[in-house]
Order: C-alpha cells, then sequence, then structure tokens
C-alpha cells in the first residue's frame, strides 16, 4: 500500500486532501455550470462561516457578520467601479478595511459580554448597511449597484471556481493554523472563563478583539469576492437575514468543530440553489432543519458520524450484556 | 515591605466592603486573612488584583504603586491568583490548564507561533516539561488527561494552584485553598504551600478553616471591612475582637 510519511494514521488529513483533489477535478468531470456556480457560492460563504466561527473561539457570537462582508465588497466594488482599481488591489484593500473597522469597534465591544457583545455586533452590522445610503453617489443606496468590473473577462466560471477554491484552501488553513497554536488555546482559555484568563496574564479585551479582526478580515475577504463574481450588490445582499444565515450555517454544521461551517454551509447553501422554485419558502426550512439538528444532533452535523458510531457501540454492549443475562439465567 | 496596603477603601453603592484597610506582608511569609463570611476578604483580594479598581487607597507591590491596573499586569509583574469558587478552564483537561496558563514565560510573539518556528516549539516543549513538573508537585500528573470538568473538587482546588504556579509568581494569593477539602487533602495542600514558600514564594491566603493559624507567620483578621487585628497566629487566637467577631459577645470576656 502506499505510504505518505506525515500522512501515516492522520485519518484527517487524508480526508481534507481527498475532498481538495475531487474538487479539483470536479470541473473537468462536469458540464453544468450551474452545479461550478453553486460550488462558488458554498467557497464564498465557507470562508464567511468559518471565520465567524473562529470568532466564536473566544467566546464571542457576532450576529453581524454580513455587514463587515458588506464593507469588504462594497469597498473593492466601488474602488473597481468608480476609481478603476483593479478587483485583485481592491479585494485586499476591501478585506484589510473590513480588519481596520472590525479591530477598532472590536476595542470597545470587548468590555461586553456573552448576549450583550452580540446585540452590539448585531446592531453594529445593522448600522454598517446605512453607510450604504449615506454614500449613496457611490453605493447606489438602496437600488444597489451594478457593473462591478469582474475579476476575468470570460463567460466561463471554471477561472472563479479555481480562484475561490484557492481561497477557501488558504483560509482554512490559516484558521486551522491559528486554532490549533498557542494562539487558539488562549482564545478557548477566554471563552472558558474571562476571569481566570486575565489572572493567568493574558490581555482578555486585546486578544478578543484580535480574534474580531482576524474574522472580519475574512469576512470583507468573502464579500469583495462576492461582489467581483456576482457583479451586483443589492441592499439584502448582506442584511440581518445574511448574518443569521451565516450562525445558522455554523449551528447547523455544529460550532464545535472545525468541520462544522464547512458541512453546514455546503449543505445549507446548496439546498435553495437547488430548490430554486421554494425559494420563497428558505427560512422555513432553515428553521425545520436547525430544529432538527439542535434537538438531535448537539454536535450538529459534523458530530453526526461520532454519534452513530457511538450509538452502534451502545447497541452492540447491549446486545452483549442481554446474552449474559441470557446465559446466566 | 514586599506588597503594601494602604487606606484602601471600597464600597458598592451604599455598602462599605472595605473601610480604610492598611496591611502589610514582608517578603517569603505566609500570611492569613481572616474573617467571618462577608468581611471584605475576597473584595480585598480583587482590589490587589486589579479585577475592581479602588474608590481610594493604594497598592504597593515592591514598593512600586501598582493601585488599578488591569487584572493581566498584575499577573505579568508576579501576582498569581485562585479563586474560591474554582473558575478552570472546564473544557481543557488538566495538563491543558497548565500548559494554557503558560502565557507569560516564555512569551512568544504571534508570527511565531502561526509559522510554527523553531522558538515556539521550543518554547512549547520547555513549557510542556514545566507543567508536567507542577503537576507532579500538586501531585495531579495522575489525572493530567482527565476533564477538568470531570475532577473531584479537591483536585479541582490544587488545579487551581497549578495554574497559579504557572505564572511564575512572587505572590501567590489563595482564596480559601482549604474549602471543602478531607483532612488528608488539607495536610498535602499545606506541606505544598510551606514547599513553595521554601521557593521564595510569599502567599496571602484567605482562610476559615483555623487549621491555616498553625501555617502562618502573620494573620490579618478583619470584620465588616476593617482590621480587627494584626499578629502573630497566636496574638490573633486570643484577640477579644477577633473572639467576638466569630463567636458572639458572650464569649469575648
Amino acid at each position: 500500500m502506499l505510504k505518505i510519511p506525515f500522512l501515516a494514521g492522520n485519518k484527517k488529513a487524508l480526508i481534507s486532501i481527498g475532498t481538495l483533489i475531487v474538487l479539483l477535478l470536479f470541473p473537468l468531470i462536469t458540464n453544468s455550470t450551474f452545479y461550478v456556480h453553486v460550488f462558488i457560492l458554498c467557497f464564498i460563504f465557507i470562508i464567511a462561516a468559518s471565520s465567524l466561527r473562529l470568532i466564536a473561539t473566544s467566546g464571542q457570537i457576532s450576529m453581524g457578520h454580513a455587514g463587515f462582508m458588506s464593507v469588504g465588497a462594497y469597498t473593492s466594488a466601488v474602488l473597481a467601479k468608480s476609481f478603476d482599481v483593479s478587483p485583485w488591489i481592491g479585494m485586499l484593500i476591501g478585506a484589510l478595511m473590513a480588519m481596520i473597522i472590525g479591530y477598532l469597534i472590536g476595542i470597545p465591544f470587548a468590555r461586553l459580554r456573552g448576549i450583550y457583545f452580540t446585540m452590539a455586533t448585531l446592531f453594529f452590522g445593522l448600522g454598517l448597511l446605512t453607510i450604504n445610503q449615506l454614500l449613496s453617489d457611490y453605493t447606489g443606496g438602496y437600488s444597489g449597484i451594478g457593473g462591478i468590473p469582474p475579476f476575468f473577462h470570460t463567460a466561463s466560471k471554471i477561472p472563479y471556481y479555481y480562484l475561490f477554491l484557492g481561497l477557501v484552501t488558504l483560509s482554512l488553513l490559516i484558521f486551522y493554523r491559528l486554532e490549533n497554536s498557542r494562539t487558539g488555546l488562549t482564545w478557548k482559555a477566554i471563552s472558558q472563563s474571562y476571569s481566570a484568563a486575565s489572572s493567568i496574564g493574558i490581555n482578555e479585551s486585546h486578544q478578543r478583539a484580535l480574534v474580531f479582526s482576524i474574522g472580519c478580515l475574512f469576512a470583507g475577504l468573502a464579500g469583495a469576492g462576492f461582489a467581483h463574481y456576482y457583479l451586483i450588490l443589492s441592499h439584502s445582499s448582506f442584511n440581518f437575514l445574511a448574518s443569521m444565515y451565516l450562525i445558522v450555517y455554523v449551528l447547523v454544521g455544529g460550532i464545535g468543530s472545525f468541520a462544522g461551517p464547512i458541512i453546514g454551509t455546503a449543505i445549507l447553501v446548496a439546498i435553495p440553489e437547488a430548490l430554486r422554485s421554494l425559494r420563497d419558502y428558505v427560512p422555513f426550512i432553515f428553521a425545520g432543519i436547525m430544529l432538527i439538528v439542535l434537538f438531535t444532533m448537539p454536535q450538529g452535523l459534523a458530530g453526526l458520524p461520532a454519534q452513530i458510531w457511538s450509538l452502534i457501540k451502545r447497541k452492540q454492549r447491549a446486545g452483549n450484556s442481554k446474552e449474559v443475562i441470557d446465559h446466566v439465567s | 515591605m514586599f506588597l503594601e496596603v494602604k487606606g484602601l477603601n471600597k464600597h458598592f453603592g451604599g455598602l462599605q466592603a472595605v473601610d480604610h484597610m492598611d496591611m502589610s506582608i514582608q517578603k517569603d511569609s505566609i500570611v492569613g486573612l481572616i474573617g467571618p463570611n462577608g468581611a471584605g476578604k475576597t473584595t480585598i483580594f480583587n482590589l490587589i488584583t486589579g479585577v475592581f479598581k479602588p474608590n481610594s487607597g493604594k497598592v504597593f507591590f515592591n514598593n512600586v504603586d501598582i493601585t488599578g491596573k488591569s487584572p493581566h499586569t498584575m499577573a505579568s509583574l508576579g501576582i498569581g491568583r485562585t479563586f474560591q469558587l474554582t473558575p478552570l478552564f472546564t473544557d481543557f483537561t488538566t495538563l491543558q490548564n497548565v500548559v494554557a496558563s503558560y502565557y507569560l514565560h516564555p512569551k512568544t510573539g504571534f508570527w511565531d507561533i502561526f509559522f510554527n518556528s523553531s522558538t515556539y516549539r521550543k518554547n512549547e516543549a520547555y513549557i510542556l516539561e514545566k507543567s508536567i513538573d507542577i503537576l507532579k508537585l500538586v501531585g495531579l500528573n495522575r489525572v493530567k488527561n482527565e476533564m477538568a470538568r470531570n475532577l473531584p473538587h479537591g483536585y479541582q482546588k490544587m488545579l487551581g494552584i497549578a495554574r497559579a504556579l504557572a505564572v511564575q509568581p512572587k505572590l501567590l494569593l489563595l482564596d480559601e485553598p482549604l474549602g471543602g477539602l478531607n483532612i488528608d487533602e488539607m495536610k498535602f495542600t499545606l506541606d505544598i504551600l510551606l514547599k513553595l514558600r521554601q521557593q521564595g514564594i510569599t502567599i496571602l491566603i484567605i482562610e476559615h478553616n483555623m487549621q491555616i493559624l498553625n501555617y502562618c507567620d502573620h494573620v490579618v483578621a478583619i470584620n465588616f471591612g476593617q482590621k480587627i487585628c494584626d499578629g502573630s497566629a497566636d496574638e490573633v487566637r486570643r484577640n477579644p475582637e477577633v473572639i467576638k467577631a466569630y463567636l458572639g459577645e458572650q464569649y469575648a470576656a
């Protein structure tokens, strides 16, 4: 059997690399632009949802994450359309803009804990949207902005597919590295007890602002990517519902595991795209899925294999002990 | 003076929790802070460690004014503490609790961590080794891979101390380390305190259990936020004010 030294016995790495290879080959085996489109959307929203979960590892649930996507999207779109900046540079500026705003607002918000932090992010996210109206000469206000310069001047979606596959892979590698290092350990410590964390010398509010701004950086990146792929932005692209959906993606997939937002996003972005005729009912469908998952799968969809496995184990053990009882009696 | 508290005042609304508190602690000593429930002992801890800011008064550590600095700064100055109700990192293992607490020494930069540099790997190896040493000292090495939330109460208390030791404190503040421990665990904990003092750690300890008096070089007794007695263990034991505070007027003859 083929043996690659650093992969031997590392199931997670094997699954990740296997998935990546399949995704790399996917456009070659399909003719459907529709599926390619759905995958691109998944990639964009996986970046956003995973960055939301990265913030959540420090115990902060942000309800305004789509607002930071809009910062990235509108910054990049306006720069490219009105100021002739290349979309590539615009995307970086948009992401940095989201990060800077995230850090500046993350410092005061780090004084708020739990639900108060969440409410603050909710209203800040809504507040970010009103900037669109204030700058309506550039952003188009309620009517939105169209004719955003694209990344590639081709009709094909394949270049976009590879671009966003690259971006999502890079983002996830960064998230994984952050989470599984001392930095991630510090953030997880903060999420478990603020007072204990500061008693061991962790500058709790600085770290919380740091992780918040890193999350916002990637939200801005995803938003900017979305802008130059969709080429139109409307007022409703990044509204309150969009922020809620990101949270639903993370919760359905499983907030406790790295794969959670990936699985959750992949399934929940695909459903409304696949069932276009049922589009108006999407909030209801999501609510139903959410309830089922929360009630039956406390670890989310990502925890399902482990859950099933332990159920089988328990069944087996119950069977064994029954045999013993039968034998004794 | 190693730690000096001068005229410390703290009120919550109309409640005077700490009232013109003066206290000084010599280096390499074990100092007890005793008093009935609600006397203000934990508030004094929170004032020293910066969790609360005093309304007036000063705290000096090594003759430097540290009044009102934030809790993480206090830790970096060398003040470690435990909590009465042990807020541990419950989703971490015993070992992870201590490893995570090695946040200050050695300090590794963000990019070193991110790029898994040799400095980072060297520091982490050092931290792992030191963490195991601490767990051995407090007798928790056996349960190092258990989740902290599954540990029995006595072990959780010890883990609180282990975590405070990872800060490399010069001054250790312990909030009721003997609370809820059985006789053996108490003896074990007290022996560790003596060992720590030998290593040059000064200890300020809040306790209800009067057994602690035998181990203290110096005792401060307070009631209703005010100091009622300050002296050796025997002096405090005989002090009529202390007896009155604990047992009531009729015993204080």
